[in-house]
């Protein structure tokens, strides 16, 4: 049965963020994440519900990436349709209506600009049921400390794109291990490896959002 | 045989002493001649110093005008910075949205300090090194020009939310790359590379709606204009690498995150090569001389021995000269004569 939740889910999975919308064709005119997601807290669907279904369309849109059946511009469509909805549930978290998995604080190192796997991540952790605290690019190791304190028990992302910044890394995990010695840090990147990560000490490396989820997940469960 | 005439005979299935080495360098080439970056983006002289400097230390094939990609944005609007010893950063300029994209005016190249100063390079080059090193030039290919105007997320969705603004700014990117193209064979340029690298991240589809027919237009021009063509896509092109060799480019840059180039040798045609394919950070950078020469001598044998060496991108600045050293001694193994 096509449910008000299913057409939330497909709606994730295409990338159809509202009515005007444009993207995908074959939905033209159609309701978006934006539309679903309200009408669906109005039809008195929790919170938690509406959640899931957004999550279970992230998962098929992390499933058709790694599987290069999509790329990163319907990716990216599909991260815009998620925060459309993910904006009517916002009060619902923040009242503690719903729940989240746990707290992602993510940045790109200090002296990198660049943002876009960065904000697909993001996008990916926030769409699988996470908080995710976005600092930007060219974020300082102090920042971190900062947010680690805001947010205790979250899990730390450094991305970075570059060879030459990617150095920064370690000292981020350096100075964030100096007074927070048990935090969980992920590493990722174009030139980032398993072997740099074990290198500068982080707890995780993923070539992909999808392995991220997959850690994230083993931690809250 | 110097760098040119190996290149031209190696791309024209003669015989050659040595497959040619063309890694590409830019920030380590700095680093290596001791320029600031600043001025090894924004001064003719110092670059081709470096480059120079490099081609004759670690017996390169070639040389290039490589060294950042705001070139082209910088004349169509976009302001760039140059930190003194960093890559140049966009910092305000861009197209606010697909809308103002497709009322995109042309440039002219002659109007703009970094095209100029490319053109400049070439000139230098010419005068110091003639015909002895396989002189490159470069253009920004439609869709990383239109990222780079546009910022990378944005272009993304406006491929998809926005197609036909996109296509008629990368029509105009298309018809300037053309006029900068001519100007830069008119100085000397062998070759012009072609750099798209943002295609491998848009899928097959996207590319062949956005991207293949403005490259063969490029190729094309290129050709016309009476040099050859380079194509550089970098990341996992592994779905379009049959596309991007349809272009008619005569030399096709394959990343190490292709797994393999022995599933695409059989389609090349008799004057296109590969090159490639060396991962920079885990093999040149990281790697010993021997992780080296037996990448170097499995994709040279994946690729039917149709291959130029060099790696799958940019040859990191921390890379040591022993490793670069390295890297053009393995093009003398026996397995690639």
């Amino acid at each position: 049965m096509d449910t008000i939740l299913n057409k939330l889910t497909r709606c994730i999975e295409f990338g159809k963020t509202d009515k005007a919308a444009a993207w995908p064709p074959d939905m033209k005119d159609q309701d978006g994440a934006d539309e679903l997601a309200l009408r669906a807290l109005e039809e008195g669907h929790p919170p938690d519900q509406i959640l899931d279904a957004l999550i279970a369309g992230m998962e098929v849109v992390g499933r058709k990436f790694s599987e290069n059946k999509i790329f990163v511009p319907q990716m990216l469509m599909s991260a815009k349709a998620m925060k459309a909805a993910m904006t009517h549930l916002k009060p619902a978290f923040e009242s503690g209506a719903a729940k989240r998995k746990g707290t992602f604080v993510i940045g790109t190192v200090q002296g990198d600009l660049h943002d876009i796997g960065k904000n697909i991540v993001a996008m990916y952790i926030e769409g699988s049921g996470y908080e995710v605290v976005d600092l930007g690019v060219d974020v300082k190791p102090e920042q971190f400390l900062v947010e680690i304190d805001k947010h205790p028990g979250c899990v730390v992302g450094l991305s970075a794109l570059l060879t030459t910044t990617m150095i920064n890394m370690k000292r981020t995990v350096d100075v964030i291990r100096e007074t927070h010695p048990k935090q969980v840090i992920c590493v990722g990147g174009a030139p980032v490896s398993e072997k740099f990560c074990r290198e500068i000490s982080a707890d995780f490396y993923s070539p992909d959002p999808q392995g991220a989820v997959a850690f994230l997940n083993r931690l809250a469960s | 045989m110097n760098g040119y005439e190996r290149t031209l005979a190696f791309l024209n299935n003669r015989a050659v002493d040595r497959p040619p080495f063309h890694p590409i360098i830019m920030r380590w080439a700095a680093r290596q001649a001791g320029t600031p970056y600043r001025d090894f983006c924004l001064e003719p002289e110092a670059k081709c110093d470096a480059m120079i400097r490099c081609a004759v230390d670690f017996d390169l094939d070639w040389v290039t005008v490589m060294s950042d990609p705001w070139a082209e944005a910088s004349a169509f609007g976009v302001e760039v910075a140059y930190p003194e010893n960093d890559l140049p950063v966009d910092t305000g300029g861009h197209l606010p949205d697909a809308a103002s994209a497709a009322r995109l005016s042309p440039y002219n190249p002659l109007e703009n300090m970094r095209c100029r100063n490319r053109l400049a390079e070439l000139e230098v080059y010419r005068k110091r090194i003639g015909d002895r090193y396989f002189t490159v030039g470069w253009v920004e290919g439609p869709v990383a020009e239109y990222v780079d105007l546009r910022g990378a997320s944005e272009a993304s969705m406006d491929l998809l939310m926005e197609p036909e603004n996109a296509a008629r700014a990368m029509d105009v990117i298309t018809e300037s790359a053309l006029v900068f193209i001519r100007l830069q064979v008119e100085r000397g340029a062998h070759c012009i590379g072609i750099g798209d690298a943002f295609c491998s991240q848009i899928g097959p589809d996207l590319y062949r709606q956005f991207a293949f027919g403005r490259q063969k237009q490029l190729v094309d021009g290129i050709h016309a204009a009476g040099a050859l063509a380079k194509l550089h896509i970098c990341g996992n092109t592994s779905a379009i690498l049959p596309e991007m060799i349809a272009t008619g480019a005569d030399i096709i840059d394959v990343d190490h995150l292709v797994p393999s180039m022995s599933g695409f040798a059989g389609l090349l045609a008799p004057h296109q090569v590969f090159s490639g394919k060396a991962d920079p950070v885990s093999v040149i950078q990281d790697g010993s001389p021997e992780d080296i020469r037996q990448t170097v001598m499995r994709d040279f044998r994946d690729a039917g021995g149709r291959c130029i060496v060099s790696a799958g991108c940019e040859i990191t600045p921390d890379t040591t000269p022993g490793n670069m050293h390295a890297f053009r001694k393995a093009v003398d193994a026996p397995e690639t004569q």
